[in-house]
């Protein structure tokens, strides 16, 4: 932006009242650093020189160190988003497959979403399980599912696995 | 320096939070079935037990843990589905299909720990209900047969 005298005659005026603005002093060291110096001026031109070329050395130090704290800024970004993207994960991982926590104690039984710690009940459905598993092929197949040829079969060859699975007790 | 702090603080958190992950990593142990007991184990028309240590010894295991589940075809696809899973490696004592679909099988686990034996039980029965059972300890498959078959109450 070019500036007319009369307006650096005012900003030199306010310059030396403490009165101008960032901006107004980089504007009055342009105009110094030009060759549109009137004569009449020209004794601040010295000045505004020095005070242009302290800044030039000043601003590169600043520069450099605003470079190294933008780029610990970015790191810290990063880091603090890699954080955040692991606890996510962490946390949407734990909702939906929720670890295989103990749900009130170490003996328990969890009946329709509810903790029973009573050691009886505990018990009594541990064994309920077991023993359904341990009923007979012929209490799984419904009657009318399987005739009493087809069951035999089954039993023979549950005896044949029962018996291979003995030898091989053995031969161990 | 707020940027650090805010690090700092969910580094902390991290680190509170990755032990308990890597335990409950370990706890689920390395078979499939484990999965139906964590996604099933608190729903409606489940029943899911779990005994340790001290309450079994008389039993030579050292982990007794089952889930029943009924009226629930995604969870007997899902649990058949582990059960597939698990076969790999696994002893074979018993396994009936029918459909060509599991509905009773005694597995043999390969153990983690020398001694220490793994069972999976599977039954489902003719009213659609699941049975699964998971048993962990010093017992072998004969110790196991006679305390299916003499009836025993745990």
């Amino acid at each position: 932006m070019k500036m007319k005298v009369s307006d650096i005659d005012n900003l030199i005026e306010r310059y030396f009242e403490g009165e101008t603005t960032a901006e107004d002093e980089r504007h009055l060291r342009a105009f110094f650093a030009s060759n549109a110096v009137p004569e009449r001026l020209s004794s601040y031109k010295p000045l505004f020189a020095y005070f242009d070329e302290e800044i030039q050395k000043v601003h590169p130090l600043r520069l450099n160190v605003n470079r190294v704290w933008q780029k610990k800024r970015r790191w810290l970004y990063v880091l603090s988003g890699a954080a955040a993207a692991i606890l996510l994960v962490l946390f949407l991982n734990r909702a939906l497959y929720p670890s295989d926590q103990r749900y009130c104690s170490d003996n328990y039984v969890v009946i329709n979403g509810r903790c029973y710690t009573d050691i009886h009940t505990v018990r009594a459905m541990a064994a309920e399980a077991l023993h359904e598993v341990a009923t007979p092929v012929d209490e799984y197949f419904p009657k009318t599912d399987i005739n009493d040829s087809e069951r035999h079969v089954v039993d023979d060859q549950l005896k044949e696995l029962g018996s291979m699975f003995n030898d091989n007790e053995t031969k161990e | 320096m707020k940027h650090i702090r805010y690090a700092l603080l969910l580094l902390l958190t991290l680190c509170f939070l990755l032990p308990e992950e890597l335990y409950a990593t370990e706890t689920q142990k390395d078979l499939k079935i484990q999965d139906v007991f964590i996604r099933y184990g608190k729903r409606k028309n489940v029943t899911m037990v779990e005994l340790s240590k001290e309450m079994l010894e008389t039993y030579g295991m050292t982990l007794y843990k089952s889930i029943t589940i009924k009226n629930d075809p995604e969870a007997l696809r899902f649990t058949r589905q582990c059960l597939k899973a698990d076969q790999n490696g696994a002893r074979i004592i018993k396994e009936i299909t029918d459909d060509g679909g599991i509905v009773s099988a005694y597995y043999q686990m390969p153990g983690k720990e020398k001694d220490i034996n793994r069972f999976v039980l599977f039954k489902v029965n003719t009213r659609q209900v699941i049975t699964l059972v998971y048993i962990e300890g010093e017992l072998d498959s004969d110790d196991l047969i006679t305390l299916l078959f003499t009836r025993k109450d745990l």
